[in-house]
């Protein structure tokens, strides 16, 4: 519950320092603001990857019901800061680039592991709880697909802007940085309180299933 | 090994005997090539529709090859056999990978008819990209193949999983194959060790995980 009203407050909050509080930029004027949504989306959207990644091996490991409906869960809510990535990316690019889409790598990555996260929830829907093992293989083939398919975008060539904040020197005034890393918290709070309330569910249909076959 | 020859022989045995998979992928080819054709693909950048149209035909026979295993149960046969589960794997990869290679030739050649592939160029290099990168999308879609055979969506939904988990394969691939075919001198080092690297973490990953996909 704790989670759900910080996020309810922080995102709003968030919102309105990104679009009043925070300076325009120099090169790019006021479509960069778009940043501050685009950028928490896509480090949250790995994230919940990420953690589908370690539950699936959890599971192939462990055989725990819990571990399965946590990468399930992970998955969903990465999948929708993911298509959040995926629709703001090209409402800035068109201003800045001039254009909608271009096949650099990173956007390549993230279309591509868009459409294996697609095929994942598809599968799980399609083969029911029948297909857990299936689905955790699927994941951690995904996870381990993304340097993979980062290399062989690279290969090709590269136009998107460079990482300002993951540096030892983060390229960015100290506003920016301050309201980019709000929005972060922001939306990882949302991405925690949107995984609790799917667990919870999950859970529940878990127990009622367990009911119906005793009884 | 040894169990790697013996699913190899049973494989292609069978396949010998029913003819089922090689026609039915060669056709699919065919068509799909015809189509690109006929809508104005033409050139050594077409190269990426051949790719696609090996690996949509790669993705029908590799399902139907475990649809074979499924249909009269033998999946429990091979699961209960007392054989590292491992070599399994490697040996219906070996299968399908030969099956493909033949789809393979025949689409290339098809290519250089229908979709003006130029077919002069490095052709060493190319076979060496043609192995590695058939290589790589079999042992993927084997091991999606083997674990659709045991959950509900079975075939239909293969293409679904091997085209977006196999895409760095393809995007590789058709790339090299696109610089042998048009550019005389570009060097495509970078993609021959990407894609034998693709190979190498696809098979390593088949044979580690057989087990866990075929075992409820």
């Amino acid at each position: 519950m704790l989670p759900l009203v910080l996020s309810a407050i922080a995102l709003p909050v968030g919102i309105f320092l990104a679009l009043v509080v925070a300076p325009v930029e120099a090169f790019q004027g006021e479509p960069y603001r778009i940043l501050y949504i685009h950028v928490p989306s896509v480090v949250t959207a790995y994230v919940g990857f990420t953690v589908t990644f370690v539950a699936s091996l959890l599971y192939l490991w462990r055989r725990a019901l819990r571990y399965d409906r946590l990468a399930a869960a992970s998955a969903e809510v990465g999948q929708i800061f993911l298509t959040v990535v995926l629709l703001t990316g090209p409402i800035w690019g068109r201003p800045v680039w001039g254009a909608w889409w271009t096949w650099d790598a990173r956007l390549t990555t993230a279309l591509i592991l868009w459409f294996i996260f697609a095929g994942y929830l598809m599968l799980r829907a399609w083969a029911g709880p029948a297909g857990a093992a299936a689905a955790a293989v699927v994941a951690v083939i995904g996870f381990l697909d993304i340097p993979l398919i980062h290399w062989s975008a690279v290969l090709l060539r590269t136009l998107h802007p460079r990482p300002a904040v993951f540096r030892p020197d983060p390229a960015m005034p100290g506003t920016m940085l301050a309201i980019l890393l709000f929005n972060m918290a922001a939306f990882m709070l949302t991405y925690l309180a949107l995984l609790g309330v799917r667990l919870q569910q999950e859970a529940r249909r878990a127990r009622l299933l367990a009911r119906e076959e005793a009884g | 090994m040894r169990v790697l020859l013996a699913v190899l022989r049973k494989d292609l045995t069978v396949e010998v005997r029913s003819r089922e998979l090689i026609p039915a992928m060669t056709l699919l080819v065919l068509l799909l090539l015809a189509l690109g054709g006929s809508a104005g693909i033409r050139g050594a950048s077409s190269s990426v529709v051949v790719w696609i149209a090996v690996v949509v035909s790669a993705a029908l026979g590799l399902a139907r090859s475990f649809g074979l295993e499924t249909d009269q149960e033998q999946l429990q046969g091979l699961r209960m056999a007392p054989m590292d589960p491992g070599w399994i794997f490697l040996g219906k990869a070996a299968a399908n990978f030969l099956v493909v290679t033949a789809v393979e030739i025949v689409a290339f050649a098809a290519a250089v008819v229908f979709l003006d592939l130029p077919a002069a160029g490095r052709l060493g290099p190319l076979a060496v990209v043609l192995l590695l990168g058939g290589g790589a999308i079999v042992s993927l879609g084997t091991l999606l193949a083997a674990l659709l055979a045991g959950a509900r969506p079975r075939e239909a939904f293969l293409p679904l999983l091997l085209l977006p988990l196999g895409a760095p394969a393809v995007m590789t691939a058709s790339g090299a194959t696109a610089k042998l075919l048009g550019s005389p001198s570009e060097p495509v080092t970078g993609e021959v060790v990407l894609l034998a690297a693709f190979l190498l973490v696809y098979a390593t990953l088949g044979a580690l995980f057989f087990e866990y996909v075929i075992e409820d």
